[in-house]
C-alpha cells in the first residue's frame, strides 16, 4: 500500500520510454484554455497530498530520490535505481520528524536534512543532517541539530554550500526562540563523513547569512539589526576582520551582495533598490565599487537573473501579473532552447528541480494554475523530454478552475494586480464571489499559479479574487512600506475596489460576495464586514487578527524587540487608533453572518482574538459559526483537518451566497479519517 | 559472437575495437583578450572549445532522432587507469563511433583519433557508451559520432592565483 504510488511512477516511466515525444510533441497537460461543462471534482481530490513533493536525479543519472507524505503525515524518502526502476531503499519517518530537504552529495551519498513536522508546525528548525550511502544502505547522523517545534524560525542549523568532497558550510543559530533580540549565528565547516563540525566564525550581525568566493572563503555577511525586521546589515571580510559595509533601513532600500562572478574575481553580483523603487541586479566592481545595472523593471522586483556558463546575464524573471521571462539576449542558445521548452508546454511554468553533474539531464517540474505540477526528464543530448510522474493523478487539469491575472484601478487611481479563479463548469458571468486577501500583510503577495484553496472554492462554483492590495510585497519600496499603519484603511478599500471591478466586469454578482482570509486575511475579512457592512453577504475569518491591541500585546511577534518595533510601526502606537481599526470593538456594525475558524494553539494570531470576537458576537446576539482545530497553531496542517475546515467553509458559503439558504442545516463535513473538529452554530437574532 | 537479424540483413555485433590510432594533439589557439588576463582568456577559450565539442555531440545524436532510455556515465572506480590520466591532467581528444540496434542497444563502439596518453579514457568511454540504451528505434542507426576533449587551463600564471577579495 505504501508503495502504490511507486508502482504508478514506474509504470509512468516505462510508458514514457515507449511513448515519449520529442520536444515539439511533448504532452501538454492542462493546456486547454477553454472552459467546458464538467462535473465538479470531489473536495478530497483537490485537498490532497502530492505523492511526491520533490524529485532529484543523482549526479550520475543512475538514481532518482523522491520524498512523499503519507495520508498519515509521515515523510517517506525513496531511492530508485533508474535502470531497473526498482526501489533500492526507503526511509519512513514517523512522529514529528520528517525530511526537510535532501541533496545528492555524489553518486553514492545522499544528504538529508531532517526537520520537525507536526500538526503544530511545519519545517521548524533543523533536527540534524544525515548521510545515506546507497551502496552500504547505511544512514547516519552527521550533525545533531537542536531544532524546536515552536515559532521563531531561526533554530538549528542550515546546511549551506559544498566546500569540497567532504565538507559543507553549516550556519547554526541558537536553540529555542525565547530570545528577545535576533541572535548571532555561527558558521561551521562540517565534515559529512566524520561528523566533525569546526566553528569558523561568528557572524558580525544578527541572523546572518554569508557570501563565499570561488575559493570558498567567506567574503560577506548579511544580517539584521538586533531589534529590527526591516533592516539589512552588510559586512565584508578583510583578512580576519569584519568591515562594516552598510546598514540599511529596508524602506529606504538596501544593497545586498549575492555571489561572486564565476570567472571574474573582481565582480560581485548585488541586488539593490537603493536608487529605485524596485529591486534590480547589478555587477559591482570589487575594486572600485562601480555598479553596472543588469536589469530592473520599474513596476516590480526582479526575482531572478539567468546567467549562462560564462556568467553573462541572458534573461531576467519577474512577475508583475503573470510570471514573465525577459530575454536580455534573445538570440542566445540557452534562451532559444528555453523558448522551445516553453513552446512544448503552452500556458505552463517550467522549473528545473535537479540536474545531473554533467548538466545533460534535468528533472523538470511543469505546473500551471490548473496543474499543481508534474515531473519530466529533459535530456539535452537527445533533445527529448519524457514524462516521469504525476504526483497528484486525481487532479485532472482540464477539469480544474482557471486563474487569470487581472489589473484594475483602485479608487485613488493606483493600479492593482489580482488573480481571478473561476469555475470550469460555469460561465464566468455574475458568479457568487469570494474575495480572498492574503496573509502577511506586508511583503507578502499572491502570484499566478496553482492554489489549492482557491481551486476548491472555484470548484464549488465560486469566483475567487485575490488582490495584491497596497502593503503587499514585490511592487516596490513604497508599495510595501508606505502603508504601515494603514490596516483597515486604503489596504481595506483595495479589496472592496476589487469586488467593484469584478462586478463591473460582469464576473461577480455584487449581491453575492463573501470575504474570507487567513491571518491578516482574517483581519481583512472581519474588517470588511465592519467597514462596509452592506458589501459582503458573509465573512470567514481563519486564524484571524480581530483586535490590533490584542495583537500588540499577545502572540509570538510581541515577544521580541524586533516584533514590538514592527507592531508599533505596522499597527501604530495609539491604542485608541488601533481599536478604531479593529473589528472586535465594532461588531455592532456587522450585518453579515460570520464564520470563525481558529487553531487552539495559535501563537501568531493569538487564540484570544477568536475568544473575544466570539464573545462580542454572542453578546450582540449576532449569527455566527465557529470551528476549532485543537491541535493546530496558525493554521491546520494535517490533511483531515484541512479537508474538514475547507468543507465547512464551502458549506458556509453555499448557505449564504450559493444555492442553499441560510436556514439550511450545516453539512457535517465528515470524511474518512475526519477528526470531528469542534463546531458551533449560533443562530443569533440577526439575519 | 552475438548475431541478430534485422530486416533480413544479418548484423554482426562486434566487440569494441581497441585498435585505436594514436595521434598527437594540438591545443586550440587562444587569442588574447584585452579585457581579460591571459589566464582568464585561456580559461574561457578552453570552456568554449569544450562546449563546441559538446554541441557537436548533441547535434550528431539529435540528427538521428534517437531517445535515451538510459545514459550511463563513466565509473572511474572501474577504470583506475583512466582516473590516473584525469588526475595527471593529460590533454588530448578522441572520437567514438557507435551504432544502435533496432532494440535500442548499442553495438559496434569504436574509438578513433586517440591522442597518445589518454587511451584509458577512450577505453572507459567506449565501455560507457556500450551501456547506453535507447527507446527502440525500430531500425538500426549506424555510425553515430561522439567526441571527447580534455583540456586544462595552465596554472603557472601568477594572475591565476589571485583570489576574489572584497576590496572596496
Amino acid at each position: 500500500m505504501r508503495y502504490a504510488w511507486l508502482v504508478g511512477f514506474v509504470r509512468s516511466l516505462l510508458l514514457a520510454a515507449t511513448l515519449a515525444p520529442g520536444l515539439a510533441h511533448a504532452a501538454t497537460p492542462g493546456a486547454d484554455p477553454a472552459p467546458k461543462a464538467a462535473a465538479p471534482l470531489a473536495l478530497t481530490d483537490i485537498i490532497s497530498r502530492p505523492k511526491v513533493v520533490d524529485l532529484k536525479v543523482s549526479p550520475d543519472g543512475r538514481y532518482f530520490a523522491g520524498t512523499g507524505v503519507t495520508d498519515e503525515g509521515k515523510t517517506v524518502l525513496h531511492i530508485l535505481d533508474r535502470r531497473t526502476m526498482t526501489i533500492v531503499h526507503s526511509e519512513v519517518y514517523g512522529g514529528p520528524l520528517g525530511v526537510g530537504d535532501f541533496s545528492w552529495h555524489d553518486a553514492d551519498n545522499l544528504l538529508i536534512t531532517s526537520t520537525y513536522k507536526s500538526e503544530l508546525a511545519e519545517g521548524r528548525g533543523s533536527a540534524g543532517v544525515f548521510l545515506f550511502n546507497i551502496k552500504t544502505k547505511e544512514i547516519r547522523r552527521v550533525w545533531g541539530g537542536e531544532g524546536s517545534t515552536d515559532y521563531g524560525g531561526f533554530e538549528g542549523g542550515d546546511l549551506g554550500a559544498r566546500i569540497d568532497d567532504q565538507h559543507y558550510w553549516l550556519t547554526v543559530g541558537p536553540s529555542g526562540s525565547t530570545y528577545s533580540e535576533f541572535p548571532f549565528f555561527y558558521l561551521y565547516k562540517l565534515n559529512i563523513f566524520t561528523g566533525r563540525a569546526t566553528r569558523v566564525l561568528k557572524s558580525p550581525s544578527r541572523a546572518a547569512s554569508f557570501v563565499f568566493n570561488k575559493d570558498n572563503e567567506v567574503t560577506h555577511s548579511i544580517g539584521v539589526l538586533p531589534d529590527d525586521f526591516d533592516s539589512t546589515v552588510v559586512h565584508r571580510r578583510v583578512g580576519d576582520e569584519w568591515v562594516h559595509e552598510g546598514t540599511y533601513k529596508n524602506p529606504q532600500g538596501a544593497s545586498i551582495p549575492v555571489r561572486w562572478h564565476k570567472w571574474d574575481p573582481d565582480k560581485i553580483l548585488y541586488r539593490d533598490n537603493l536608487d529605485a523603487q524596485t529591486v534590480g541586479y547589478y555587477w559591482v566592481d570589487a575594486k572600485s565599487g562601480a555598479k553596472q545595472l543588469i536589469y530592473r523593471d520599474p513596476r516590480v522586483d526582479v526575482d531572478e537573473v539567468v546567467f549562462d556558463e560564462e556568467d553573462v546575464a541572458i534573461a531576467a524573471k519577474h512577475q508583475y501579473d503573470y510570471p514573465t521571462y525577459v530575454p536580455l539576449q534573445p538570440d542566445h542558445p540557452q534562451v532559444v532552447r528555453r523558448q522551445r521548452l516553453v513552446a512544448a508546454f503552452p500556458g505552463q511554468q517550467i522549473s528545473v528541480e535537479s540536474s545531473t553533474a554533467d548538466g545533460i539531464e534535468h528533472v523538470l517540474r511543469v505546473h500551471s494554475d490548473r496543474d499543481p505540477g508534474q515531473f519530466y526528464l529533459w535530456n539535452e543530448y537527445d533533445g527529448k523530454i519524457r514524462h516521469l510522474m504525476n504526483p497528484r493523478p486525481q487532479v485532472k487539469p482540464a477539469d480544474m478552475p482557471q486563474t487569470q491575472a487581472v489589473r484594475f484601478k483602485a479608487r485613488d487611481g493606483m493600479e492593482l494586480v489580482g488573480y481571478l479563479t473561476v469555475p470550469v463548469h460555469k460561465p464566468a458571468q455574475k458568479l457568487p464571489m469570494v474575495i480572498l486577501p492574503h496573509g502577511g500583510p506586508h511583503g507578502v503577495r499572491d502570484s499566478w499559479g496553482y492554489d489549492m484553496e482557491a481551486s476548491a472554492f472555484a470548484n464549488a462554483g465560486y469566483a475567487v479574487l485575490k488582490v495584491n492590495y497596497r502593503g503587499s510585497g514585490g511592487y516596490g519600496k513604497d508599495f510595501h512600506y508606505k502603508w504601515y499603519r494603514h490596516w483597515g484603511l486604503e489596504m481595506q478599500d483595495d479589496l472592496e475596489d476589487g469586488v467593484l471591478w469584478a462586478a463591473g466586469a460582469g464576473i461577480a454578482d455584487i449581491d453575492r460576495v463573501c470575504i474570507y482570509g487567513a491571518s491578516y486575511g482574517g483581519y481583512a475579512a472581519l474588517m470588511g464586514v465592519v467597514k462596509t457592512p452592506d458589501r459582503y453577504r458573509c465573512a470567514i475569518g481563519y486564524v484571524g487578527v480581530y483586535d490590533l491591541n490584542i495583537m500588540h500585546q499577545f502572540g509570538d511577534i510581541s515577544r521580541s524587540k524586533a516584533g514590538q518595533k514592527y507592531l508599533d510601526e505596522a499597527l501604530g502606537t495609539d491604542p485608541a487608533d488601533r481599536a478604531a481599526r479593529s473589528s472586535t470593538p465594532h461588531v455592532d456594525r456587522i450585518k453579515a453572518p460570520v464564520f470563525l475558524v481558529h487553531g487552539m494553539q495559535d501563537d501568531r494570531a493569538h487564540f484570544r482574538h477568536y475568544e473575544e470576537m466570539r464573545e462580542a458576537l454572542k453578546a450582540r446576539n449576532h449569527r455566527f459559526e465557529t470551528l476549532l482545530v485543537p491541535r493546530a497553531g496558525h493554521g491546520a496542517r494535517d490533511l483531515a483537518s484541512v479537508r474538514e475546515v475547507t468543507c465547512r467553509m464551502i458549506d458556509f458559503l453555499d448557505r449564504h451566497i450559493g444555492d442553499r439558504t441560510p436556514t439550511d442545516p450545516p453539512d457535517d463535513c465528515q470524511f474518512p479519517g475526519s477528526k470531528k473538529l469542534p463546531y458551533e452554530y449560533f443562530a443569533g437574532g440577526s439575519r | 559472437m552475438k548475431r541478430i537479424t534485422l530486416g533480413g540483413i544479418a548484423l554482426l555485433l562486434l566487440a569494441p575495437s581497441w585498435a585505436w590510432a594514436q595521434i598527437s594533439f594540438t591545443r586550440p589557439e587562444c587569442a588574447a583578450d584585452a579585457a581579460l588576463t591571459p589566464q582568464a582568456a585561456e580559461a574561457r577559450c578552453i570552456r568554449e572549445a569544450r562546449k563546441r565539442v559538446k554541441d557537436a555531440n548533441f547535434a550528431a545524436l539529435q540528427a538521428t532522432g534517437l531517445m535515451f532510455n538510459y545514459m550511463a556515465r563513466p565509473d572511474l572506480e572501474r577504470f583506475p587507469e583512466a582516473k590516473a590520466v584525469l588526475e595527471k591532467k593529460v590533454e588530448g581528444s578522441f572520437g567514438l563511433v557507435f551504432s544502435v540496434a533496432p532494440d535500442g542497444t548499442v553495438y559496434n563502439v569504436a574509438t578513433k583519433d586517440v591522442t597518445a596518453g589518454i587511451e584509458p579514457l577512450a577505453k572507459m568511454w567506449a565501455d560507457t557508451i556500450g551501456q547506453w540504451t535507447f527507446a527502440k528505434p525500430g531500425r538500426a542507426v549506424t555510425d553515430i559520432e561522439h567526441r571527447r576533449i580534455y583540456l586544462y587551463a595552465r596554472e603557472d600564471d601568477a594572475e591565476s592565483q589571485k583570489k576574489p577579495q572584497a576590496t572596496f
